[in-house]
C-alpha cells in the first residue's frame, strides 16, 4: 500500500508539473482572430498557412491567429454558436448556410466590406447572388465552387475502345456493354453512410434532364415537381437505377470510399463525381477521361452543374470590436485581391474559388495537365451558359434534404413518386411565399 | 481430474474451440487495421481490404509528426489522468456508501445514478458547452475532465456498488469494532479488498476517455490543446481521405491501451486469486 | 447472498454519509443532469438551434408521434434491446466463467477479446464496410466457396438485414466489455465457497448454478438494465456505417435526433425526441423495478 501511495503522489506532481512546461513561454497575446476552417488536412493547412495566414502575418505581427481546423463544419459552429460567443471567422459549407446564420442573428451582413475592397468586382455574380438574402444583405462571402463531372478510366475506356457517353442514349448502350466485357457495374455511386451522394445526380439531371431554364422556373414558382420536365428527373433517375447503370440497390452498400476504389481498381469504368476529383485521380495514378455530364433529353445541352463550395462568414459580436472586424477583412481580402497568391495555391492543389483572375495568370500557371483539361472544360461550360444548379446551393434546405434523404425510399419502391413530389412540392410552395429560395442564376 | 469422461473431453474441446474462434473473430478486423497501416494510401484506395502488396514504414513517423502525436499524447494523458483521479474519489465514495451504508435516500441515490445513464449526450452536449462558456474554461483541459468525470460517474458508480455488495459485511464490522469510522474503514478494509475492482474500473474510465471523440472535438479547438482520439481528423478532408495514415492513427491511438492493460496483467490476476477474501 | 445490505439493518441519521454520496451526485447534477433540463424546455419550441426559439407547445410531440421515421427507429431501437440483452449477456458470461480460471493465457485472450472494445467505431466501421461491400470481402469469399446465395446478399444494402448487420458489427465491438464486468464479478466470488462445496462433493454445473450464479447475479442484473438503458441511446456504429440507411432501415433515435439538429436544422424537434427517449428508458427502468420487487431479489 505504501508503495502505491508514493507511486501515486510522484504521478501527481509529474502530472501537475508537465502541464506547466508545456504552456510555458506562451507570450501576451494582443488581438487573437479565432478562424473554424473546414480544411482539416495537412494539405488545407499548409495552403492556408502559405497563402493566406502567413502574408496575413507579415502585415500585421502583432495579431495571432488561432486557426481551428474542424470536421464535419456545420454541426461544429451551430454547437459554437449555440453555446456562446462562436469564433470570429468561420468557413462554413455554403451560402444556404449563411443565410440561416443570417438569419439566426450570429452572423453579420458583409455588403460594407465587399464594396470597400471591391470584392463584388472580382467574385462571380451568380455565386454572391445566391449568398444574398431577400433584402440584399450579402450574408456570406463565396469562396470555391465546385459542380459536377464525369470521369473514365482511361485505360480500360481506349482498351474496349469506348468513348465517353454525351447522350443518356450512349450512356444505356455503354453500360450494357461494360457489364457485357464483364465490369461488376458501369458505376457505382456508393450512397451507404452519405445518402448525400443522391443529390449529386439530382444536380446533374435538372441540369442534364429538365434543363436550366426549367429549373430556374421550378424554383421561381413557374413550373412545379409535377411538370414533365421536372418529373422526368425523377423518373429518369429511377430508370437508370432500375437498369443498372449506377449499381443498383448494390450502391446501397457500398460506401464512398469503397465505390472509389472500385474505380480506381478497374472493376468500374465510370464515375460522376466534382472537380475535386481531377487531383484524386492524379494521387492514384489514375488516367482518366474528364466531360461533362451527358444530356439525358434531346434539346437539353451537356452542361456542367454549379454551386459554391463554401461561404465565409463573421460573427455577430465582432461587430462590437471595429478593429479587429477590420483585420478579420483584411484576412479575407488576401483570398480576393492577390491573384498572384490564388493562382499559386492553384499550383500547390488548391480548390478553384469563385473569382475572375487574368486569363493569363492561369495559362502559364504550372498546373497539372489534367487540371488544366478540367478548367478548359468548367471555363467553357461556364462561358456558354450551360450550367446546372447544384441541389445544396440553389434549393431551398427542406426541399433539397427530403429529396435526397428520401432518395433510396423512392428508388426502392418504399415511397411511391407521387407522394415523393408531392411532399417537395408542398415545401417549396412554402418556401416560395416566405421567400426562402436563393436567387437563382 | 483423473478419470475423466468422454462427455468432459468434449466439453473441453468445445470451450477451446469456442474460445479462441471468438478471439479469431475478434482480431480478425484487427490485424486488417494494423496491416492497413503498413501500406501505401494509394494501396489502400484502390484494395480497401486485403494482404499487402508492398509493405511501407512511412506511415508511421508521417502519421506522428503531421498528427502532431507527442503533443496530443501529453494532453490525452494529462486529462485520462485527472479524470480517473477524480472519479475514483468521488465514485469510491458514493458506491461504498450505498452499498455498505442503510441511510434515508439511498433508494433514491441508486435511482437518480440509473437514470443518470438515460440521459443522451446530445441533450447536455450544447448546455453544458454553454455553461463551460460562463466560467471562462471552454476550450481548456479542465473542461473536457470536468464533463469526462461527470459522464463517467453514473455508470461506473453503480458498478463498483454491484461489486461492493459481494463482499461481506461482517469485515468492516469487525473494523468498526476496532473503533474506525466509516472512512477509516473505507480506506482500511474495504479499499485493499476491493483494489482489483478499482483497477477494472479506472482501467474501464481510462478507455471511454481516451476514446472519446465526439464531446473532445467539440468542445477542445485549439489544434495544439486536442487529444489523441481527434487527431486522425487531420488525415480526413471533405474531398480525400489519407486511409493509410488514419489506419495508422487508429494503431497507434491503441498502442498504449494494450500496452497497459498487458502491462497491468500480474494485478489483474492478483485481485483474481489472493483478493484476501479470507481475511 | 445478502451479505451486503440487510445483514445488519441500521436505520440511523447520520449526516457523515450523506458526505460521501453528494459530491459524486452534485458533480453529475450540475454538469449532466441540470443542463440536460433545457432539452424539455426547448422541445416545446419550433428552434434552429441558433436563432430564436418560437413557442408551438406539443406541437413537435404531436408531429412525433405522426412521423413514420420517428415509428421506425423507435422498432428499430427495441429490437436492439432484443438483440443485445442476449447475444452480448450469454457470450460475455461464457467466456469470463471460462477464462477466469486459466492462468497463463488469460491475460492475452482477454486483450484480444477486450480490442474492438477500444478501436475508435470510424476506424472499425471502415473496415468492417469494406468487409460488407457486394463486390470484395466477405461476399466474394463466399462466392469462391460457392455460397452463392449467401454471396450475393447485400448485407448492408437490403433493408431487412441492415440493422442485424450493423448490430452483428455492434455485438464484435460490444460484448468484450461485457466479459470484463463478469469477470470482475467472478473475481468477487469467494474461493472457500467453492472449496468448500467441493468438499461436500459438487458437480462442476452445481458449482455453477448453486455458487457462482447467485454471487453474480447483482451485476447480472445491472448490466442488463445498463444495456437496455445504452440500447435507446445506441448511436455510434449505425452512424458510421449506414448513417441510418437505405432509406431509413436502420435509424434508430440518435440518428434521427442527428440528422434533425444537425443537418436539417431543426433543434426543438430533436430535443423533443431526446425527451422521449429518456422518458422511455427511465419508464422501462421502472418496469423492471416493480418486476424485480415481485421476483428476483437483488
Amino acid at each position: 500500500m505504501k508503495k502505491l501511495t508514493a507511486l501515486f503522489l510522484t504521478m501527481v506532481m509529474v502530472m501537475t508539473i508537465l502541464p506547466m512546461m508545456a504552456f510555458a513561454g506562451e507570450e501576451q497575446r494582443q488581438i487573437v482572430i479565432s478562424w473554424m476552417d473546414d480544411r482539416t488536412g495537412e494539405d488545407g493547412q499548409y495552403l492556408r498557412d502559405e497563402f493566406v495566414i502567413k502574408p496575413f502575418l507579415e502585415k500585421h505581427p502583432n495579431v495571432t491567429i488561432d486557426w481551428q481546423p474542424t470536421q464535419d463544419i456545420t454541426k461544429q459552429v451551430k454547437i459554437a454558436l449555440g453555446a456562446g460567443q462562436g469564433p470570429d471567422l468561420m468557413s462554413i459549407d455554403g451560402p444556404s448556410d449563411a443565410l440561416e446564420l443570417y438569419e439566426s442573428g450570429r452572423t453579420i451582413g458583409l455588403n460594407e466590406a465587399v464594396e470597400k475592397y471591391g470584392w463584388d468586382k472580382v467574385i462571380y455574380d451568380w455565386a454572391l447572388d445566391v449568398a444574398t438574402d431577400k433584402n440584399g444583405v450579402i450574408t456570406g462571402v463565396p469562396a470555391q465552387y465546385e459542380g459536377m463531372l464525369f470521369y473514365g478510366n482511361k485505360e480500360i475506356m481506349d482498351a474496349h475502345g469506348w468513348k465517353m457517353p454525351t447522350t443518356y442514349e450512349e450512356l444505356k448502350t455503354l453500360a450494357t456493354e461494360i457489364r457485357e466485357a464483364g465490369f461488376v457495374a458501369p458505376m457505382i455511386l456508393g450512397t451507404s453512410t452519405i445518402p448525400r451522394r443522391n443529390e449529386w445526380w439530382y444536380s446533374t439531371l435538372f441540369g442534364n434532364y429538365a434543363g436550366r431554364e426549367a429549373t430556374k422556373d421550378l424554383l421561381e414558382g413557374r413550373k412545379t415537381f409535377f411538370d414533365p420536365e421536372i418529373k422526368g428527373v425523377f423518373t429518369t433517375y429511377k430508370e437508370m437505377f432500375d437498369l443498372g447503370i449506377n449499381g443498383n440497390q448494390d450502391t446501397f452498400a457500398v460506401t464512398l470510399a469503397d465505390g472509389r476504389a472500385m474505380y480506381y481498381s478497374g472493376m468500374t469504368v465510370l464515375v460522376m463525381e466534382g472537380d475535386w476529383f481531377v487531383d484524386n485521380g492524379v494521387q492514384n495514378g489514375v488516367d482518366q477521361y474528364v466531360t461533362l455530364p451527358p444530356s439525358f433529353r434531346e434539346g437539353v445541352p451537356q452542361s456542367y452543374a454549379l454551386s459554391v463550395g463554401g461561404c465565409y462568414v463573421v460573427n455577430k459580436a465582432v461587430e462590437d470590436d471595429p478593429e479587429k472586424l477590420e483585420l478579420i477583412y483584411e484576412l479575407l481580402d488576401i483570398l480576393y485581391s492577390r491573384p498572384d497568391l490564388y493562382v499559386a495555391s492553384l499550383e500547390a492543389g488548391g480548390q478553384v474559388n469563385c473569382i475572375d483572375v487574368d486569363q493569363a495568370l492561369i495559362d502559364n500557371a504550372n498546373l497539372l495537365e489534367p487540371v488544366k483539361e478540367k478548367l478548359k472544360i468548367t471555363d467553357a461550360a461556364m462561358e456558354a451558359g450551360n450550367v446546372g444548379h447544384c441541389t445544396w446551393t440553389f434549393f431551398p434546405q427542406d426541399v433539397r434534404i427530403y429529396m435526397y434523404e428520401k432518395a433510396d425510399e423512392y428508388l426502392i419502391g418504399d415511397l411511391s413518386l407521387e407522394d415523393y413530389l408531392q411532399a417537395m412540392q408542398d415545401m417549396l410552395d412554402k418556401d416560395i411565399a416566405e421567400g426562402k429560395v436563393p436567387p437563382v442564376m | 481430474m483423473k478419470n475423466r469422461s468422454f462427455g468432459s473431453i468434449v466439453y473441453t474441446a468445445f470451450k477451446w474451440v469456442i474460445i479462441w474462434g471468438l478471439a479469431l473473430f475478434e482480431i480478425f478486423p484487427i490485424i486488417q487495421l494494423i496491416l492497413n497501416s503498413f501500406r501505401p494510401d494509394t494501396e489502400i484506395k484502390k484494395f480497401p481490404i486485403g494482404l499487402p502488396r508492398t509493405w511501407t514504414l512511412e506511415n508511421y513517423p508521417d502519421t506522428w509528426n503531421i498528427g502532431n502525436y507527442g503533443r496530443a499524447f501529453l494532453n490525452s494523458i494529462w486529462v485520462c489522468f485527472w479524470t480517473i483521479v477524480i472519479t475514483l474519489v468521488l465514485i469510491g465514495l458514493a458506491s461504498y456508501a450505498l452499498a455498505k451504508i442503510d441511510f434515508k435516500g439511498r433508494g433514491f441515490f441508486v435511482a437518480y445514478f440509473l437514470m443518470g445513464m438515460a440521459i443522451p449526450s446530445f441533450s447536455h452536449l450544447i448546455p453544458t458547452y454553454y455553461l463551460f462558456n460562463r466560467m471562462g474554461i471552454a476550450n481548456t483541459h479542465l473542461c473536457l475532465i470536468i464533463i469526462y468525470t461527470a459522464g463517467q460517474i453514473p455508470f461506473n458508480l453503480l458498478l463498483l456498488r454491484t461489486f461492493l455488495l459481494g463482499i461481506p459485511r461482517e469485515l468492516e464490522e469487525a473494523a468498526k469494532v476496532d473503533g474506525c469510522n466509516e472512512l477509516g474503514t473505507f480506506l482500511r478494509v474495504t479499499l485493499p479488498l476491493a483494489k482489483s475492482i478499482f483497477l477494472t474500473v479506472a482501467l474501464l474510465i481510462f478507455m471511454k476517455s481516451w476514446n472519446e471523440f465526439a464531446v473532445a472535438n467539440t468542445y477542445v479547438t485549439t489544434d495544439s490543446l486536442r487529444t489523441v482520439s481527434t487527431r486522425f481528423v487531420k488525415f480526413t478532408t471533405e474531398y480525400n481521405n489519407n486511409f493509410g495514415r488514419i489506419f495508422t492513427s487508429g494503431v497507434i491511438s491503441i498502442a498504449p491501451v494494450v500496452i497497459m492493460y498487458l502491462l497491468m496483467q500480474n494485478r489483474f490476476i492478483d485481485g483474481l486469486t489472493s483478493g484476501g477474501l479470507k481475511g | 447472498m445478502q451479505k451486503g445490505l440487510t445483514a445488519q439493518p441500521r436505520k440511523r441519521i447520520r449526516w457523515a454519509v450523506y458526505m460521501f454520496v453528494i459530491p459524486a451526485f452534485l458533480f453529475h447534477f450540475i454538469f449532466i443532469t441540470a443542463p440536460s433540463l433545457s432539452s424539455i424546455y426547448f422541445s416545446f419550441f419550433d428552434w434552429n438551434g441558433i436563432g430564436v426559439p418560437a413557442y408551438i407547445g406539443a406541437g413537435n410531440y404531436r408531429e412525433m408521434f405522426a412521423d413514420s421515421e420517428f415509428i421506425k427507429a423507435l422498432t428499430n431501437n427495441l429490437k436492439w434491446i432484443g438483440i443485445f440483452i442476449t447475444i452480448p449477456v450469454f457470450l460475455g458470461l461464457l467466456t469470463a466463467y471460462w477464462i477466469s480460471k486459466l492462468k497463463k493465457t488469460q491475460m492475452m485472450i482477454r486483450t484480444i477479446y477486450f480490442m474492438p472494445y477500444i478501436i475508435a467505431s470510424a476506424t472499425a466501421g471502415r473496415i468492417w464496410c469494406s468487409y460488407f461491400n457486394p463486390y470484395f470481402g466477405f461476399n466474394s469469399a463466399f462466392k469462391a466457396i460457392g455460397w452463392t446465395g449467401l454471396g450475393s446478399t447485400l448485407w448492408l444494402g437490403n433493408k431487412n438485414i441492415v440493422l442485424y448487420t450493423v448490430a452483428f458489427v455492434d455485438v464484435w465491438h460490444f460484448w468484450g466489455f461485457i466479459m470484463v464486468m463478469f469477470l470482475g464479478a467472478l473475481q468477487q466470488v469467494d474461493p472457500t465457497l467453492y472449496e468448500s462445496a467441493m468438499v461436500e462433493g459438487a458437480n462442476r454445473r452445481q458449482l455453477f448454478t448453486k455458487i457462482t450464479i447467485p454471487c453474480i447475479m447483482p451485476t447480472f442484473v445491472f448490466i442488463v438494465i445498463s444495456i437496455i438503458m445504452w440500447s435507446f441511446l445506441t448511436f455510434d456504429y449505425i452512424w458510421v456505417m449506414t448513417g441510418g440507411g437505405p432509406g431509413n432501415a436502420s435509424d434508430v433515435l440518435s440518428t434521427l435526433i442527428y440528422r434533425n439538429a444537425y443537418s436539417r436544422y431543426r433543434t426543438g424537434y430533436a430535443s423533443a425526441i431526446s425527451v422521449i427517449q429518456s422518458i422511455l428508458a427511465i419508464t422501462t427502468y421502472a418496469i423492471m423495478q416493480v418486476v424485480k420487487k415481485r421476483g428476483v431479489d437483488v
